[in-house]
């Protein structure tokens, strides 16, 4: 799992290399 | 990872993410959602919801031995939550499908209405086993020529 990343296309290219499930949390912080 | 679905409106649209918190087990190459669940749950509800969800996930990727440890745990480590009963239910229907055979996921609904009554999953075992005694009475009087 891949935790805490903000930015979408980093954690992706960390996914696809260590062959992870990429968890996305959509927040909304108001 | 942690997005703002303001800031990535596009990407939350595509990915169908409309309310928060919507979290998302994606593949490795991000472009299917093999998961989702939306909404706020206390602390002691979200753990088990996440075991659950990583279980699912782990089954749709054939993975029935780490799925089943998943839900498993789910049931050991949060017995109080809403969640155990899922736990249980897709346990059994792991062990379904590695085996072949019933008995394990006929255990699991039993274990479901004995000890979860109540819960979503108990009134979905119910309504199942409430159609298939229909229909063996049915071929029952059938076969009886009524």
């Amino acid at each position: 799992m891949i935790a805490f990343e903000t930015d979408y296309r980093t954690a992706l290219v960390k996914a696809r290399s260590e062959e992870k499930v990429l968890f996305v949390d959509f927040f909304n912080p108001k | 990872m942690r997005l703002d679905i303001a800031v990535e409106k596009d990407l939350a649209g595509k990915l169908g993410a409309f309310w928060t918190p919507t979290i998302l087990y994606m593949d490795p190459v991000g472009e299917r959602v093999l998961h989702r669940f939306t909404g706020y749950l206390p602390p002691e509800e979200f753990a088990p919801q996440v075991l659950v969800g990583t279980g699912l996930v782990r089954h749709q990727q054939g993975k029935l031995d780490a799925a089943r440890a998943c839900f498993q745990e789910t049931t050991r480590k949060f017995p109080g939550s809403f969640f155990a009963s899922e736990g249980i239910y897709w346990d059994g229907v792991a062990d379904y499908r590695q085996t072949g055979k019933p008995d394990g996921l006929q255990a699991a609904c039993r274990r479901i209405l004995d000890e979860y009554p109540g819960t979503i999953r108990a009134r979905k075992v119910e309504y199942v086993k409430r159609e298939q005694d229909a229909g063996a009475a049915g071929k029952r009087r059938k076969a009886a020529g009524g």
